[in-house]
């Protein structure tokens, strides 16, 4: 394809991504600069790095911060492992597929807010896990500091571990059934033809789901501001701190919350650079 | 195959256009027509004014008027959602959204921040209409209150309760609501167990260890949110005769002996009368509780007395057992606040103010507020429901010694914000002079970053 | 032997079973409050069984006249299942399916408007108009600019196709406060807020870089060798793209389609900010049971089910789209 058709198919993408993504983060930076306050919109002033000095001094940005890396770094892994397991046991059974795997494609398709709503509800008085809880423990459940992360990166487990199933599924989809017998006819036992024969075939789709999730992880809000929003600020994640400092009926600090969002921005970045540097190189190398 | 492809992107190409159609306009026909009626000369009223109905005496608009209403639910204003609705028959639209009383503040907030708000009327208490006063986000309403006091007897509702709806002599709202927190007691239970009915902190404190080994829940606050912490707190460190900020510089008053005494009250109460269950019951819950004799003794809000006598959400044997007392106190007055509700206009609003001010006149008129009555408190002097509960007296005796109204200075807002989220933490053991000293930095940090501190 | 294997597969059935209901009970366990009546839903022992049973919480979301007859309603939903499902068997059939695919479109929205006729619909209702709205939208403008982008990202081996496609892997990277501050304040200033176009624009504008990826993977699929031979009996580029590459692409769209379908139903940041008063099912929902006032638990039960039915149904009907699109997807991303 040529130059110029090249442009004119991919204008309305570029533009589209362009105005409506380029530009609203161009104003986030220029906003973080400004001293803009949710209750004035109309008057602010420059006042330079003043907002990101006082997040990177705020003991709350570094508590979010620190729980949003704990998030991603526990609920990631368990998601893959669990993702692959479920597909791994799926992939052995003959009849009935599809039932079991539109079963355990629930907890992905459910709204996420509708999901936490139906997880908080399980764990409140009445509900059926509480009373579980209690009949071994003896004392009534209830969800405090303590306990509130855990079922948020319970909830995340049971939200992301089908995406994580049906990519690794249908991936192993594509695994040649005589690659696997030819591994087992010499020999191997499943736990060697699984790391030598199915991950290696895996890994792209692994990898894939690696990164998305570990991007979706570090974004997530519908659920924590469900679970943590009003109650428990020690437990909320970056994008729930923005949200409350930045539209908080009380204080709406936006000028603020546009540093978060940019500091949030350069956090994901960092890890993220070396990724994109790498994929750079290979689009460049597959097309010559 | 070529035929079939182009008349499908044809079609495509149609059913983006109509979505696109439909994406773009508002859902909502009767807005094109209120736009109409905002962009038509406002009419001075024409010799021959057609009045609406009874339950809502007000001209009937030539042209449709649409409001969207943003507010925070409660029986009461239920009621008074049902009574605004009534002026549909003056050609009006209402679109009433509720949110959890925080989200509500939230969005309000947030869309009348824009200054094109979506909302055309918010519904709210005083110390949100203060906040938002303080804002310059809603329109002073003087004008319009001497226009139509005579025909509506707005001097029916005493000065005391427009005081509280007014900043630097501007009135924002027309207080319809009148509320407090007191002492809900299951009479027979009490009687019962010989307990009486506590009058000051410590007394309710003392009860709770009876009370629990007997099997009830001990006195009950409600303590589920950091707003509803805040309240509290205010509560009883007013009762210890001391306001949580200079009312005038801003400066905390609330990190002092009393301040932590105040939070230490609180602290008793959630470890000697309950425990960290006492966190996970809402106002609703809290009602609830009452209803169906969970609760015996405890602090809820006024307009949930009418609750107590709901036949259908009441258990037989609590129905009509409950009874209400002043609100408790730490010594000086009665930890009790005094909240009046109404509905505000937003200072930007893109219809014509004259005519939202008139669905309000209409659903606050003596009759709505005769209906409303049957729900809780209303401003109105001498408006009365026979159906209305029975707390008339604890009501007005918690109002008139209580620790009186939330603060109005412009920094009041940021320390209500910081209290709450400071207090709640309580419940996960903090321990109250950390609490209190940590909302004091954060409020101070905060106040000052805004320069709302002299 | 042969009870080894059979209690291998016993074992195997069991921990799928396990694992199903786990990834089900949450909703069972909803559908249950939802049907229950308040002194079951309240009680502090879960009620599982043996209690009457109650349509009351999905009259109390749906609709504002408590006297609606649900059994009425139940024959309306029914009748109207019945007229779309024999109209997608008959398209399957048919040598032009298109005309039996817009009538099932048209029947749908003859229902809702049935329905929002004939009974005293609540808000949720008009929330639910703008949910399908601004998905449907959402779908057909994203789509459609995604195709013509990830077929020229597809096809073209210059360096800024590599410098896109590495930019909207950053995009897709940044959180959604990164956008919807500025949205906000650019939209105010446009004075384009509270309409269901610009949440139509925020998320068209959110999932570009997921879609032009995935449609990207689907057209490197489809051999070069066809359009260049419509191309040499004379077609252009354009249509040789229109008349005979996306005509291949349907597994592709699908399955990309139903990845932004997800999306845009879910959403709940962007229409709680961007739109006060124009909002979908998900905000509708916290609206109802979120913080202190609880509407009921068992009418905010209602809501979760009934929001969470559609999108149920349309994902296990396409759900081989779906697994096929991934490993596409996933192998090649």
């Amino acid at each position: 394809m040529d130059r110029r058709s090249f442009t004119f198919f991919v204008l309305p993408s570029v533009s589209v991504m362009t105005m409506l993504m380029v530009v609203p983060l161009g104003t986030t930076i220029w906003l973080s600069l400004t001293d803009l306050l949710l209750r004035d919109l109309d008057n602010s002033s420059f006042i330079g790095l003043a907002n990101y000095s006082e997040v990177l001094r705020d003991p709350a940005f570094w508590r979010a911060t620190r729980f949003t890396l704990a998030f991603v770094a526990i609920t990631v892994p368990i998601e893959m492992t669990l993702g692959i397991t479920f597909a791994l046991l799926l992939d052995r059974v003959g009849r009935g597929r599809s039932i079991y795997l539109a079963a355990i494609l629930l907890p992905f398709i459910v709204t996420p807010v509708v999901g936490t709503l139906l997880f908080r509800n399980l764990f409140s008085r009445g509900g059926l896990v509480s009373w579980l809880i209690e009949l071994v423990t003896g004392t009534p459940f209830v969800i405090d500091g303590s306990n509130v992360r855990f079922l948020i990166m319970l909830h995340a487990v049971w939200h992301v571990t089908p995406f994580a199933f049906v990519a690794v599924f249908a991936g192993l989809q594509t695994l040649p059934q005589e690659r696997v017998e030819a591994a087992a006819i010499d020999g191997g036992k499943f736990r060697e033809i699984f790391w030598h024969v199915t991950i290696p075939h895996l890994k792209s789709i692994l990898f894939f789901v690696a990164i998305i999730s570990i991007m979706d992880s570090y974004r997530v809000f519908d659920s924590v501001f469900v679970f943590a929003g009003n109650r428990f600020d020690d437990s909320h994640t970056l994008s729930v701190y923005n949200s409350v400092v930045a539209l908080d009926a009380k204080i709406g600090r936006l000028g603020k919350g546009h540093a978060i969002a940019v500091l949030t921005v350069i956090g994901i970045f960092a890890a993220l650079v070396p990724f994109l540097v790498r994929s750079y190189k290979e689009q460049i190398a597959d097309r010559t | 195959m070529k035929a079939r492809t182009k008349t499908g992107r044809v079609l495509a190409a149609l059913a983006i256009g109509s979505l696109f159609v439909a994406a773009c306009g508002s859902d909502d026909e009767a807005a094109d027509t209120a736009t109409e009626a905002t962009t038509a000369p406002a009419e001075e009223s024409e010799p021959e004014v057609v009045l609406a109905s009874d339950e809502c005496a007000i001209p009937v608009s030539a042209d449709v008027v649409a409001i969207d209403v943003m507010g925070w639910e409660f029986p009461i204003i239920t009621q008074y959602a049902a009574e605004l609705k009534e002026c549909e028959a003056a050609n009006y639209s209402f679109n009433i959204q509720f949110l959890d009383s925080k989200e509500a503040q939230n969005q309000i907030n947030l869309d009348l921040a824009t200054g094109a708000p979506s909302y055309e009327m918010v519904q709210g208490s005083n110390q949100f209409i203060v906040e938002l006063a303080n804002k310059g986000l809603l329109l002073p309403l003087n004008d319009l209150i001497d226009k139509y006091r005579d025909q509506f007897g707005l001097d029916n509702i005493p000065q005391g309760m427009w005081d509280l709806v007014t900043v630097d002599g501007k009135i924002y709202s027309i207080p319809m609501v009148a509320n407090t927190q007191h002492v809900f007691y299951n009479e027979e239970v009490l009687n019962k167990l010989g307990i009486a009915v506590p009058k000051t902190y410590d007394e309710a404190i003392t009860a709770c260890p009876k009370l629990i080994e007997a099997g009830y829940a001990g006195f009950e606050m409600m303590l589920s949110a950091d707003w509803a912490w805040q309240i509290e707190y205010d509560n009883v460190l007013g009762s210890l005769g001391v306001k949580p900020i200079d009312n005038t510089t801003g400066q905390p008053n609330f990190n002092s002996a009393e301040g932590v005494k105040a939070a230490q009250i609180l602290s008793d109460i959630v470890s000697k009368c309950g425990g960290k269950t006492i966190g996970t019951y809402s106002t609703d819950d809290v009602q609830n509780a009452f209803q169906t004799g969970e609760y015996v003794l405890g602090h809820l809000w006024a307009s949930r007395a009418a609750a107590m006598d709901d036949a259908e959400a009441t258990t037989p044997e609590v129905l009509g057992k409950v009874k209400f007392a002043p609100a408790l106190t730490g010594g000086t007055v009665l930890g009790a606040p005094a909240y009046v509700d109404g509905y505000a206009i937003p200072a930007k609003v893109g219809v014509d103010a004259e005519k939202v001010f008139l669905a309000m006149l209409g659903a606050t008129d003596d009759e709505s507020q005769t209906a409303a009555a049957k729900f809780g408190g209303v401003t109105r002097s001498g408006v009365s429901n026979p159906e209305g509960p029975r707390n008339g007296e604890a009501l007005n005796v918690s109002t008139s010694k209580g620790r009186g109204a939330d603060q109005t200075h412009p920094a009041a807002a940021i320390y209500r914000a910081e209290i709450g989220k400071a207090l709640i933490k309580i419940l996960d053991g903090a321990s109250a002079a950390d609490a209190i000293a940590a909302a004091e930095a954060a409020y101070l940090k905060e106040a000052k970053a805004q320069n709302l501190l002299s | 032997m042969g009870l080894k294997r059979v209690t291998q597969r016993g074992a195997l059935h069991l921990s799928l079973i396990v694992i199903v209901v786990w990834s089900v009970l949450p909703l069972l366990w909803t559908f249950q409050t939802s049907i229950k009546f308040t002194r079951d839903v309240a009680s502090r022992v879960p009620v599982l069984w043996g209690y009457d049973t109650t349509a009351a919480a999905y009259r109390a979301y749906w609709f504002d006249d408590q006297t609606t007859n649900m059994w009425q309603v139940l024959l309306v939903l029914l009748v109207s299942i019945a007229l779309i499902t024999s109209l997608a068997i008959v398209s399957r059939r048919s040598k032009r399916p298109w005309i039996w695919h817009l009538l099932v479109v048209a029947s749908i929205i003859a229902s809702l408007a049935y329905v929002s006729r004939s009974f005293d619909t609540s808000d949720q209702f008009r929330f639910l108009i703008n949910s399908l709205v601004v998905t449907v939208a959402t779908i057909c403008v994203s789509i459609g600019i995604g195709l013509f982008g990830g077929y020229g990202l597809a096809r073209y081996s210059g360096k800024s196709g590599a410098g896109i496609l590495i930019a909207a892997l950053a995009f897709r990277a940044l959180p959604r406060f990164a956008f919807v501050l500025p949205f906000f304040i650019i939209a105010k200033y446009l004075g384009l807020l509270d309409s269901r176009a610009v949440i139509v624009l925020a998320l068209v504008a959110v999932n570009q870089p997921f879609t032009i990826w995935m449609l990207r993977t689907f057209f490197l699929e489809v051999p070069k060798e066809l359009e260049e031979a419509a191309m040499m009996d004379g077609a252009t580029r354009l249509q040789a793209f229109l008349r005979v590459v996306i005509p291949t692409m349907k597994p592709g769209i699908i399955a990309t389609s139903l990845f932004t379908l997800l999306l845009a139903y879910n959403e709940f940041l962007f229409v709680r900010v961007l739109a006060p008063t124009n909002w979908t099912l998900p905000v509708g929902i916290v609206a109802l049971a979120g913080g202190e006032s609880s509407k009921g638990i068992a009418e905010a039960a209602a809501a979760a089910v009934s929001i969470t039915l559609p999108i149920v149904v349309v994902i296990v009907l396409f759900q081989k789209h779906l697994v096929k699109g991934l490993g596409t997807g996933a192998v090649k991303g």
